[in-house]
Formats: structure tokens, sequence, C-alpha cells
């Protein structure tokens, strides 16, 4: 089983990290990688740029979605995909949705995880370890 | 009738009577005073008769009190004298003495007589002395109308506070203390209020504005009280200028605004410390670890490009600490206005921002036609151009032949007018309300900036008094600054 895995993060060196992270956590992982929020919430409107660039689910789509980031952030990118929920035009059970961010706010852990598909809340920098943990507690 | 008849007539009736009595024949002659008189005046008994009634009339009224009496003598009525004007009698020391006079003509005739009682208001006038006194202390203006709104009664306060002479506001309408444009609801107001009847502050919270002598308004508050006296209804309004206070309130209100935006600004710093100063670190940490690793695996190209990675984002997280320091710092910089040349700083900072290197992506023109001297702060004039100049370049659209830079400058009553305009990608439109926000980015460039740029821009302009503004299409960006220009210098060291 191949896991479809979106990298959400304007910032070129955190998406190299979450690359490398994944590519040597042993784990069998397919990367999407999207430079801006907007960017990654485009999809959700056009079902064929969705299968090009995601593929079909299931497995579930894991999603590290960075914070802080030009234009949409990623609470914006959240509300987004509540809307796409809300009107069933996705399941929900079909995202794992990782919020992961350099903050430890208190409030911005609190904000994400208001939303029942934000499974959790990782802050960078991540390694391999901890990406095959969330893996295993996720998918296994 | 000779004196002895007289006597004999009302010498009784004088002698047991309390109040002070005097008989004055036709000529003018004192006949017959009591007990009582002569205590009041200060003569002994019977020193009096014979003499001219004028012996106790004040000097300055003596010498006109002869043809005064005539005139009573020739029409005799039963009346008080001096209706209105405050008598005063002369005592055997000199002294005058406050009294009442009332006037009864006796006997008919050439023969006739006049008793003249006297009523002793010393005390009432120093009571009112008193009540004045107590009256014109009070520091709030006190003003009484009648029914018919007619000013009444003012006391020293009123009339200092309005600027009018002692008694030059009674009999006046009291609209004449309002402000032109409330008169006539005013004159309303006060209608129902004499219907109302109850004790209260005028105006029910709005601002309340009196009208000085000079024309010109201040700011009031009101008490009402109403009084039903002897005279009727009356209304007293106690009155304060609340300018000091009022200028007082709108100072610590301002203040309030300065801090809230400060603290606001704090919070937003905290938050952004956590996000925009930790996150170049947490990837530079990444990259180190990665880099540990591919020396373990000896991937030394790997390494180089990682270690390459980690410096740029070093570079950057060092220039975003320098931009939150000098937007902490445009608080404080100098506040001196001095000339300077627009063309000169535009040439200056355009040299400093790296786009002279590359002449064939980006051109800078210029349209100057401001008046000289322009009067600003030179650093925070830099600021603004420094960072508006910089975006038009780092946001330039790629896709064109070639990109463009517009600064133009023009004067208008009072204001200097700066616009810098692009051709470049544009912002946003569902972004243009946080344009000038912290820490907001819009594009995701390869190499983005702080997102603390136009909030400096915006900074600094405010701190010269200006405002800016901005259009923006996918076409290009206009951003307008309007700071405003003061004909006279700060400093006359600068002017020259």
């Amino acid at each position: 089983m191949t896991i479809p895995v979106a990298i959400v993060d304007d910032e070129e060196l955190d998406r190299y990290i979450a690359n490398r992270a994944i590519k040597s956590s042993d784990t069998d992982c397919k990367v999407v990688e999207f430079k801006a929020g907007d960017e990654f919430a485009h999809i959700f409107g056009d079902e064929a740029e969705f299968k090009e660039r995601i593929g079909t689910l299931p497995p579930p789509l894991l999603v590290l979605l960075d914070i802080n980031m030009p234009r949409m952030s990623g609470f914006e990118v959240l509300e987004a995909l509540k809307k796409k929920f809300d009107a069933k035009e996705y399941r929900p059970e079909l995202f794992i949705v990782l919020m992961y961010s350099s903050s430890n706010h208190a409030e911005d852990r609190a904000t994400a995880l208001e939303y029942d598909f934000v499974k959790d809340y990782i802050v960078k920098p991540i390694d391999q370890d901890s990406f095959k943990q969330l893996i295993e507690k996720h998918y296994g | 009738m000779s004196f002895t008849d007289i006597s004999n007539k009302y010498q009784l009736a004088l002698g047991i009577s309390p109040t002070p009595l005097m008989v004055v024949g036709h000529n003018g002659t004192i006949l017959l005073t009591n007990q009582h008189f002569n205590l009041l005046f200060g003569y002994d008994e019977g020193e009096l008769a014979n003499k001219p009634v004028e012996v106790l009339v004040p000097d300055q009224i003596a010498a006109a009190h002869p043809e005064l009496r005539q005139a009573f003598f020739e029409l005799p009525t039963n009346r008080s004298m001096g209706t209105g004007r405050d008598l005063f009698g002369k005592h055997k020391d000199g002294r005058r003495i406050p009294i009442e006079i009332g006037l009864q003509p006796i006997g008919d005739g050439d023969e006739f007589t006049v008793l003249v009682s006297v009523v002793d208001i010393t005390e009432r006038k120093n009571n009112e002395l008193r009540i004045r006194l107590a009256l014109d202390a009070s520091a709030s203006a006190m003003i009484m109308i009648d029914d018919a709104g007619k000013i009444v009664l003012t006391n020293a306060s009123a009339e200092l506070m309005f600027g009018y002479d002692k008694d030059e506001l009674i009999g006046r309408p009291v609209e004449d203390l309002v402000p032109e444009r409330f008169r006539r609801k005013h004159s309303v107001y006060r209608t129902s209020y004499l219907n109302s009847r109850e004790r209260r502050d005028m105006g029910m919270g709005r601002d309340l504005f009196g009208l000085n002598s000079n024309k010109s308004e201040f700011p009031i508050e009101i008490g009402l009280t109403p009084i039903d006296g002897v005279d009727g209804r009356r209304v007293v309004a106690t009155i304060n200028d609340i300018t000091e206070r009022k200028a007082r309130d709108d100072l610590i209100k301002q203040k309030n605004i300065a801090l809230t935006q400060l603290n606001e600004e704090l919070t937003q710093f905290a938050y952004s410390a956590s996000h925009d100063l930790k996150a170049p670190l947490s990837s530079i940490a990444g990259a180190m670890k990665i880099c540990q690793q591919d020396v373990v695996d000896g991937d030394l190209e790997e390494v180089s490009d990682n270690l390459a990675r980690a410096q740029k984002m070093a570079e950057r997280l060092a220039q975003r600490i320098e931009d939150m320091l000098s937007l902490a710092r445009a608080d404080h910089a100098e506040s001196d206005l001095r000339p300077i040349s627009i063309p000169e700083t535009v040439r200056e900072v355009w040299a400093n921002i790296g786009a002279l290197d590359h002449p064939n992506e980006i051109t800078l023109r210029t349209n100057f036609s401001h008046k000289d001297p322009i009067f600003t702060v030179g650093v925070r004039l830099i600021a603004i151009l420094e960072n508006l100049l910089s975006n038009a370049w780092k946001y330039r659209d790629q896709s064109k032949q070639k990109s463009e830079v517009l600064v133009e400058t023009r004067s208008t009553d009072g204001n200097l007018i700066l616009a810098v305009r692009d051709n470049g990608i544009g912002i946003p439109e569902d972004c243009h309300e946080k344009v000038f926000k912290l820490f907001q980015r819009f594009s995701d460039g390869a190499n983005p900036g702080s997102g603390l740029g136009l909030a400096l821009v915006q900074k600094n302009v405010r701190h010269l008094g200006g405002t800016i503004a901005f259009e923006s299409s996918p076409d290009g960006t206009t951003f307008t600054a309007t700071l405003p220009q003061y004909t006279e210098p700060v400093s006359q060291e600068a002017a020259e």
C-alpha cells in the first residue's frame, strides 16, 4: 500500500527536510509538494487535477500542513477543507491532516486541533524516526 | 395746624408705634418724630423738630430732594418712596442707612402734612449681600431664568464664563448663551422642562456647548434645578466649563488608543516570534541534522548543498531580525524636519536595493513635479522609498518583457503626494486588507521577505503625519503616500 503524502509548505528547505525524512523512514509513500496553501486548496475544486496530482483515495491522504504561509495560511486551508467536508464533496475519513509548524504556541495547537480531521500537531523539524512513528500511529 | 396741635393729635399714637415714624409739614419741616425714629437716625428726643427733612437725606441726593418733595406735595398719594430704587437715610454721624419709606398724606388743603414711616432694612440688605457673595463665590456659573426663558439672575462666574459685564445678561433670553445651531431645539427643551420640573443634568449625555460674548463655543456641563419661588416658576442652571477636562479626556483617549495599538503590536510580536523567528532556526536545525547524516554516509555533495541552504536561511533570519528592529526603531526616530532633495534620495535608494545591477530587467522612471523645498524626516522618507522600491523590484512580473517602476511627486494644498507605480505581479485582491499588517507575505518567491516592509512604510508615513493608500491589479501596484508639508519650517536653520 503506497501512502499518498502532501507536503504543503512555502519554505523550500522545510519541504526538502520533510521529503528527506519520509524517504529515509523506510515507509512506502508517494510525496506531492505544494508551495502554498492556496495551491493545495485549489486542487479540491478540480477533480481531474486532484486525481492527476494525488491519485485515487484510499488509502487516506496524509497532509503535512504548514501554518505560516503567504496569502492563505494553514488555518485558512483547514477552513476551506471543512467547507468541502461539510458540503460532502470529500469524505473526511480519506484525509489525515497533520499540522506542521515551527510554532509550539499553545494557541496554534488549540486552533488546529479544533478541527476533528486534524489528527496531530507536529513541531518542525521532522525526522525519519518521528515520521515513521506517525505512519504507524495513523496507518498501523 | 401748629406744631403743638400736631403734637397733641399724634404724639400718643407715634409714641406707642414700634415703627420709626415722622410727621413732615408741607414746607419740608420736620414736625414730629417718635422714639424709634430718633434711635434709628441717632438724634435725641425733640432734636429733629423744626429741622428741614433734608438733614435725613444722604448728601448726594439732598440737593435734588426739595424738588421731589415739592412734586409729591402737589399730588399727594399714599405710596412708598423711590419705588424700585435703593433708598438710604442719613444718620446723625453721616453714615448711610438702607431704608424703605412709606408716605401717608394727613389732612387736606394747604395745611396737610405727611406721615413718614421708615423701615430699617440693614439686616435684609446684609442678608442679600451674604447670599450674593455666596453665589459669586461659587466656581460654577449660575443662571436663573423665568418661565419665558429670560435671565433673571446670574452670578459672577456666569458673567466671567460667558464674557459679560455685571448684570449685562439680566433680561436677555437664555438662548443668547446657546450656539446658533442649537437654539431652536433649546427653546423647545426649555419649555418641556418647565412642565417636567425635575432636578437633573441637561443634555442626557449629549455634548453641550456654551456660546460666549465673542461668539466662540466651549464645552459645558449643566445641572438644572426648578425653583418655585415668590415670582413664579424659575429654573436655575448650574454650569461648568469642561474645556480642560475634555482636553484631558481626549488626551487619555488618544493615549489609550496608542496603548491598545502598542499592546496589539506586542501580542502580534510575541506570536510572530514563535513563527517568524523560530521557523528559520528550526529549518536550519533540520538541515544540520541531515548534514550530519550525510557526512556519516559520505555524501559530501549533499552536505555542501544543505550547508548552502542553511546559510541562506541564516542570512534571511538575520535580515528579518534587522527588519523587526527597524520597525521597533521607527517609533523613536528623530523628528526634526529638514529640507530634502527627492530626486537625489530616490536615486540613492534605487542604487542601494541592487536593481541597478539588472538594467535589462527593470527601469526606474521619475516624474517630479512637486514644489521645493520639501521638509521631512530624512530617515523616514528613505525607509518608505526603500521598501516601496524594493517591493517593486522583488515583485516584478518576470513574464513581462521589461519591468518598470515610476516614481511620481506633486504638491497639493499643503501635501506632498508621492506615488510609486510598478507593473509587477500585483497583490491578490483577497489580501488587500492585510497589506499593512505585520508578517504578511503574499508571494511565494524563492527569496521570501520578512512580511514587515509595508508595516514599516505605514509606520513611517504615520509618524510623518501622513497617510498611505494603494491600488493593485494583476497589471501592477501603485502606492500613494500623502505627506503634509508645513509652510513654516520647524527650524529656521533648516530653512536656510
